[in-house]
């Protein structure tokens, strides 16, 4: 079962990646991105373990206070590489972002789902998807949302982009705690809360843009 | 208590952090400001997560706490506007303020100092890790003090804010008093007052900077 992650990492990164060719330019790059999340849990997931031994074992500690930093990292950086190397385009950073934190969530899901096969049920699915599936998405989107306004100016760019990491993983491990306390539901329901005022404001925006 | 105090200042920072929202996410709106705001929110964030964990654990546990990120994250953010938004259009590297320059630096050399009375305690994982949080907080600082004092002879832009700037500054000091405060077990007064300031700092942030940047355009 040591293998268990890599098992499912092959299963999902070959057939998807084996449909890349076919698609339209726009959307293989969100796939790819996405695939770029996937390949990020992977290997967070090795440093999380050397952090977890290194921290004596202690789960909660390190569930609650390092790895939503080094996710976040790990995450942020296939998102810096294309803002500083391919574009800084808002809405192509804001769509690969969301790409890479779905990627991400759902080989954690999985990795999850099979390590906990005997409890898991529909509802244990629904509270994953929508909790931690939507942390992952909306860490990395503030983060690439974010690199677009600070990109344009070098400046502001290095400490602009660690406050977006620390504010990032601040939200992440307030997620953490929350569904690791007798408040599990507010866990939940932080995620989702957000998305909705993210999607109003979006739609708000275009609505004003288009008038 | 601590809990409680805590609580009161997550929700003033909410409120900030809020009202920030509200007043300046409109898409014409300068990023200097925004980047303001969300250095509210991450002070929020940070706040947030201490409560939580007061409230679950009883006790903020470990050398290092993710809550720390969100004071650090807020420091950055106030760095970055000053130092990659504001700094370039009242300094232009000129002799003229090599004087105001120099001054500005007593506010790093306070907060490093600050540190340092807690460094002679002893040096632990802890102290480094306060050092990095207290090095972000000086770099904020010495903007801060750097555009409270400057002559601002094109645009007028920073005497308008300089209020918020005098602020931002207070709140530097108050984090850094905090810090000490709580690694010297000092009396819980001095946590009270730093409390009750950093809550009033957190309310006053956004409504004295809208002041300012109204007459921007003005």
């Amino acid at each position: 079962m040591d293998n268990l992650s890599y098992v499912i990492y092959v299963c999902l990164t070959v057939s998807i990646g084996l449909m890349l060719p076919l698609m339209e330019k726009k959307t293989r790059r969100v796939m790819v991105f996405m695939l770029l999340g996937v390949s990020a849990c992977l290997f967070v997931s090795e440093i999380n373990s050397i952090l977890l031994s290194g921290f004596g074992g202690d789960y909660y500690y390190v569930t609650t206070n390092i790895t939503p930093l080094t996710e976040e990292i790990v995450k942020a950086l296939p998102i810096l590489y294309y803002a500083v190397v391919i574009s800084d385009d808002r809405r192509a950073l804001t769509m690969n972002a969301f790409a890479v934190g779905v990627g991400f969530a759902v080989l954690e899901n999985l990795v999850l789902l099979v390590q906990n096969i005997d409890s898991v049920s529909v509802l244990w699915a629904l509270a994953r998807g929508f909790g931690s599936g939507l942390v992952h998405g909306i860490c990395t989107v503030a983060v690439g949302f974010g690199i677009s306004y600070i990109k344009k100016r070098r400046k502001l760019f290095y400490c602009g982009t660690f406050a977006l990491l620390a504010t990032a993983a601040s939200y992440h491990a307030l997620f953490n705690i929350l569904v690791q306390s007798k408040y599990q539901y507010l866990g939940i329901l932080l995620p989702v809360i957000t998305y909705i005022s993210i999607i109003l404001l979006a739609k708000n925006r275009l609505k004003k843009l288009h008038q | 208590m601590y809990l409680i105090l805590s609580i009161i200042l997550t929700v003033c920072a909410a409120i900030g952090f809020g009202y920030g929202l509200f007043r300046f996410f409109r898409e014409d709106e300068a990023l200097y400001v925004r980047m303001i705001v969300f250095a509210v929110g991450s002070a929020m964030f940070g706040r947030l997560i201490e409560t939580l964990q007061l409230l679950v654990n009883g006790q903020i546990s470990g050398s290092f706490h993710i809550g720390m990120l969100g004071t650090a994250g807020s420091f950055l953010f106030l760095f970055s506007a000053n130092y990659g938004q504001m700094d370039s259009l009242v300094d232009d590297g000129s002799k003229q303020f090599r004087k105001t320059r120099i001054i500005a630096l007593i506010a790093p050399i306070v907060m490093i100092a600050m540190w340092g009375v807690l460094a002679s305690k002893g040096f632990t994982a802890k102290t480094a890790i306060i050092g990095i949080e207290t090095l972000i907080i000086a770099m904020a600082a010495y903007y801060h003090l750097k555009h409270i004092i400057i002559k601002d002879v094109d645009f007028g832009l920073i005497r308008v804010i300089r209020n918020y700037n005098i602020l931002a500054l207070v709140y530097a000091f108050l984090c850094m008093a905090e810090i000490l405060i709580k690694s010297f077990h000092l009396s819980f007064v001095f946590v009270i007052i730093v409390y009750v300031l950093q809550c009033a700092v957190m309310l006053a942030f956004v409504p004295v900077l809208e002041r300012g940047v109204n007459k921007w355009t003005i």
